[in-house]
């Protein structure tokens, strides 16, 4: 498959990061939080991609970003636009699934290059913006692992 | 360079792993600041259950967290800070530390394949590292200066 032009460059791919797994770490660089780059690294290797929804079939349902959170406990949600995931060579695709209509891939090869833009794109003034924050956010500065 | 082997007790109610050194030296003692939390995390790490990314992942093999720990027993020294563990999707691990001006990431896919992601003083690198860690080991004496 390739990229699915039917799929604007103003929509966005809206993706869960797991909240108890260290994919969101205190960055004392920054003095914030940030995502681990392996929250943005290729689970499927034939094609390379990783899982995604796309907000405009959500829109089109009817749906909102909660529809697509799992488990509120347990994620939070952040948003790539589209455009900016063209940018870095990867393809859109939709793969609607029967429990998840929009469920999409982003195909392409993720080196560490293109992670760090993703999660650039998804922080401001080094505040990770959250569509569906993860539970207890705003964490406390200093993280949350046991150091 | 020091290799540190451990045992984790393989009981429902045991949590923490057991660090017991291959090759004693007083000064690995005094890691124990930075051990005790990779062990720690370890302890974590290896209670996810597959799917724990709600996208498949898979839960992190033994022989991840072995191969990380023969990663960390060759490159860390004892003023090393302890780095974050990062669980992969794939069912490995990268260690992380964004400390100090220095962004650095060490994605242990095995013992033979370790990629690094270096920002920092002296310019960023990228590399897949084998058995010649020296440019890994100088980043994180980096990282381990006062």
């Amino acid at each position: 498959m390739a990229d699915d032009p039917t799929i604007p460059d103003g929509s966005r791919l809206l993706r869960r990061i797991p909240a108890d797994a260290n994919h969101i770490i205190w960055s004392p660089n920054a003095n914030a939080y940030t995502l681990s780059s392996q929250a943005f690294r290729n689970l499927q290797k034939q094609p390379p991609a990783f899982s995604i929804n796309i907000e405009t079939i959500l829109q089109e349902s009817g749906l909102t970003p909660d529809s697509v959170i799992k488990d509120s406990a347990r994620y939070g949600l952040i948003a790539l636009p589209v455009s900016l995931v063209r940018q870095q060579q990867q393809a859109v695709e939709r793969h609607p699934e029967p429990d998840d209509p929009s469920h999409g891939h982003v195909v392409g090869e993720k080196p560490k290059s293109v992670a760090r833009v993703f999660i650039q794109a998804v922080t401001i003034a080094n505040e990770l913006q959250w569509v569906i924050p993860p539970p207890g956010w705003p964490w406390p500065p200093g993280g949350k692992v046991d150091k | 360079m020091m290799l540190l082997a451990y045992d984790i007790a393989n009981t429902a109610s045991c949590q923490v792993g057991e660090w017991r050194a291959q090759t004693p030296a007083p000064l690995w003692r005094e890691a124990s600041a930075w051990i005790s939390s990779v062990a720690a995390q370890f302890s974590q790490i290896q209670k996810l259950q597959p799917n724990w990314d709600s996208y498949g992942a898979m839960p992190i093999t033994r022989r991840a967290v072995d191969a990380m720990i023969e990663l960390l027993g060759s490159v860390m020294n004892p003023n090393a800070p302890a780095p974050t563990l990062v669980p992969s999707a794939r069912g490995h691990l990268q260690a992380e530390w964004h400390m100090k001006g220095i962004d650095l990431e060490v994605e242990a896919i095995d013992p033979t394949h370790i990629e690094v992601d270096y920002r920092g003083p002296g310019g960023p690198w990228s590399e897949t590292l084998g058995v010649d860690l020296v440019r890994l080991v100088a980043a994180i004496n980096k990282l381990s200066a006062p």
